[in-house]
């Protein structure tokens, strides 16, 4: 399993900070690659509004958009109460046997519990660390994300964990 | 969140945060207010850059209050009514941060009174006795922060200063209404040309 690309939103919808992990694929079309994150963010949005009507009104804890699976990756989301989406997106290593669904299946929900509290990680200690804290970060065109160090400590966090290729 | 679970909350969370000099920090403010003294002329002027520098504190503080409070463990649900929110922010959030709580008064559906009896901002202050500084909110700071956080919730409002222990009174009392709920939207890059 191979961690693809980290994605971090904001409540309007811009992207904070996008970094790719796997070689190859899209060019980097800047152009391409903001449309691509416009539907990224649009499809957790309406994932989120759709989970909040359906769900039932007594508090449950971790009550929003896990994750999004396909046969070719899943799409892990870590949404926080200011609106800061968390979206990581994995592709499966071994391609899908028929014979092995269940086991493919227990192995998924422990694979996606350990991003999900990876994920909260990257937010609690690495995102309110390096980023909120930092004095130079404002959110504006000139003082953002790249001129924390935030990217260093991600990759230096990501390369420590064992799922991450 | 029941009320005691938030002010269990909040002296937990107190516990955990790194602590600095209270002198110090009252010091600084000091600093701060006065350097503002000296670069503007109307009280107005002042009020209103403590309160916008207290907006941009507010803002950061909402997302380490959230992570803070994920990490100990603690389940911050989303408020159902104005009146949560008042207590998270009184007992959790304001004792997370200064130390001192605060207790809500006059709570309505749009509206709370904060009461707070002890300043830590104002540690060693005393104000002139010339009327012109009648209209200085000396820790103004409070609303911006207050307005900031919330913000960052969904929820607009306005915050004054109505009673301050520095100008006589025996309580530092911050109302706060709330003008709008503000809806998850997309933002400017989506919206059709």
């Amino acid at each position: 399993m191979a961690v693809h690309s980290l994605h971090i939103f904001d409540r309007k919808g811009k992207t904070l900070f996008t970094k790719r992990y796997a070689p190859g694929g899209d060019n980097d079309d800047k152009h391409q690659l903001s449309e691509q994150l416009k539907l990224v963010f649009g499809m957790l949005f309406s994932l989120r509004e759709t989970c909040t009507s359906l769900a039932p009104e007594t508090e449950i804890k971790d009550a929003g958009l896990h994750s999004v699976s396909t046969g070719a990756g899943t799409l892990h989301n870590y949404e926080t109460l200011s609106g800061l989406r968390f979206a990581l997106y994995t592709t499966s290593s071994s391609s899908s046997s028929r014979s092995g669904g269940n086991n493919n299946n227990n192995n998924g929900k422990q694979q996606g519990a350990a991003i999900r509290t990876s994920l909260r990680f990257i937010y609690t200690n690495l995102w309110v660390e390096y980023v909120i804290r930092s004095p130079i970060f404002n959110n504006s065109k000139t003082m953002d994300v790249s001129s924390t160090n935030f990217e260093q400590k991600l990759d230096a966090y990501l390369k420590s964990k064992t799922w991450f290729k | 969140m029941s009320k005691s679970n938030a002010a269990a909350n909040g002296h937990s969370l107190w516990q955990k945060m790194p602590k600095a000099n209270a002198e110090l920090f009252a010091l600084t403010y000091g600093t701060l207010v006065t350097e503002l003294v000296r670069d503007y002329e109307s009280t107005e002027d002042i009020n209103e850059q403590l309160e916008k520098m207290g907006y941009s504190i507010g803002v950061r503080c909402v997302d380490e209050f959230l992570a803070k409070a994920d990490q100990a463990g603690m389940v911050i649900p989303p408020c159902r009514a104005f009146g949560e929110t008042a207590e998270v922010l009184a007992k959790t959030g304001l004792r997370m941060f200064l130390g001192v709580s605060a207790e809500v008064q006059m709570l309505s559906d749009s509206s709370f009174s904060l009461l707070i009896y002890e300043n830590p901002l104002s540690l060693f202050v005393e104000l002139p006795s010339d009327p012109k500084w009648k209209n200085l909110k000396y820790s103004n700071l409070y609303c911006g922060i207050l307005r900031g956080s919330l913000e960052q919730v969904n929820l607009r409002v306005e915050c004054k200063f109505v009673k301050d222990v520095l100008q006589g009174d025996d309580v530092n009392e911050i109302r706060v209404e709330l003008k709008e709920v503000l809806v998850d939207g997309a933002g400017e890059e989506y919206q059709e040309e």
